[in-house]
């Protein structure tokens, strides 16, 4: 067996024609750009890999999620109806919570009022404030009024200084 | 073959037989410490010293992966991935042989076992021919009217070379690619292919003989 090199001369001078075949024009002007991209892809994938791996259970749900029509459609319901429901309290936040009191007086929430608790008269004009209890019976309308129940302010004392 | 992520071969140097396709972005001499600042680098983290050694070895992986798949959307899509999988394993490049070895050695693996998968689908996409090989000496006499073929042309020629590399096995063809078309040495591919340089020399006479076979008609 001779492996001299003249034996494959003429073939060697045509496997020089394979070294002018050339990619399309400009290949190579964006090729490292094209391969930076893939590797910022690949990470990418790999974040999303060890997520999978951090919370199996997001992985087994998103499975749920694609495999089960019907466990898709609840959630989506569930989502809807908690944005709905969300839109409807914040709304219902916003209005000042305004209880009516018997007697056809109002008295704002105690969560909405200021600190001292606030007593708003039927005609809006003679609005009075006061650092009192607000069951007082000479507040008209109370519920003590209507019983014809009076109080009135009570000390104790003690005999012996106990 | 071993893992090329682990950077097993030796040190690489370029023939004394350069390669038509690759020569564009030839490495300086003291490309091996600044290579070597490149990879340190790019293993940091640093995409700017990673895109500098893509650019310098790019043409001449791309060359190779080309002549070993005779397709160019298939040499594009494998090149890059070489160049992916190489940097997502640089932590594992320990430094023992050139980059220029490693990533060779990655990408010829990664096309030897493409080419197994397409086995039954193999399509050539041949890349066009440049302006210099109408007057290259050896391919004008090729051509000539000295010829049997005196109707052939270039273009035909291309493709039936590139049908008679494609009946090669893989490795037979990648010797044939490395030495007789990009111009390496026998001590590099063996590197290259993690083999003695016996094997590498005893591959090539048999892909040689196989070629100069089926292209008889086309050299007498």
């Amino acid at each position: 067996m001779s492996t001299a090199p003249e034996d494959f001369e003429q073939l060697r001078k045509l496997l020089k024609l394979k070294r002018h075949e050339q990619p399309p024009p400009r290949f190579f002007n964006n090729f490292s750009s094209r391969v930076l991209d893939g590797i910022e892809r690949e990470k990418a994938k790999t974040d999303v890999g060890r997520l999978w791996e951090e919370a199996p259970w997001l992985a087994r749900f998103f499975r749920l999620m694609e495999t089960n029509a019907l466990a898709a459609g609840g959630f989506a319901t569930a989502m809807c109806a908690l944005l709905l429901g969300g839109v409807v309290y914040s709304q219902y936040m916003d209005q000042p919570s305004v209880a009516i009191a018997p007697g056809g007086e109002s008295v704002m929430n105690l969560a909405s009022a200021p600190s001292a608790s606030l007593v708003v008269g039927q005609t809006g004009s003679d609005l009075k404030a006061s650092t009192n209890a607000i069951f007082d019976s000479n507040v008209p309308g109370s519920p003590f009024s209507s019983l014809g129940a009076n109080m009135q302010p009570v000390s104790f004392t003690s005999g012996n200084g106990q | 073959m071993t893992d090329p992520a682990s950077g097993k071969a030796g040190e690489g140097a370029h023939s004394s037989e350069p390669s038509a396709v690759t020569p564009a972005n030839p490495a300086p001499p003291n490309a091996p410490v600044e290579e070597m600042e490149l990879v340190r680098r790019a293993r940091d983290g640093d995409m700017a010293a990673y895109d500098d050694l893509v650019r310098r070895y790019q043409e001449r992986i791309y060359a190779t992966v080309y002549h070993m798949t005779s397709n160019h959307e298939d040499a594009s899509d494998l090149a890059q991935e070489s160049f992916i999988k190489a940097y997502q394993a640089l932590k594992s490049f320990k430094g023992g042989s050139s980059f220029y070895t490693w990533i060779y050695r990655i990408a010829v693996n990664k096309t030897i076992n493409f080419l197994k998968q397409r086995k039954n689908r193999a399509q050539m996409s041949l890349n066009d021919l440049d302006f210099n090989a109408e007057h290259d000496p050896d391919l004008v006499a090729l051509i000539s009217d000295k010829t049997p073929r005196r109707d052939i042309n270039l273009a035909e020629l291309q493709e039936k070379l590139n049908e008679a590399m494609q009946k090669l096995s893989e490795h037979h063809r990648i010797v044939v690619t490395l030495h007789d078309v990009q111009g390496l040495s026998h001590e590099e591919i063996a590197k290259i292919m993690d083999c003695n340089i016996g094997t590498v020399r005893s591959r090539l006479f048999y892909a040689r003989q196989q070629m100069q076979a089926y292209l008889s008609d086309y050299l007498k």
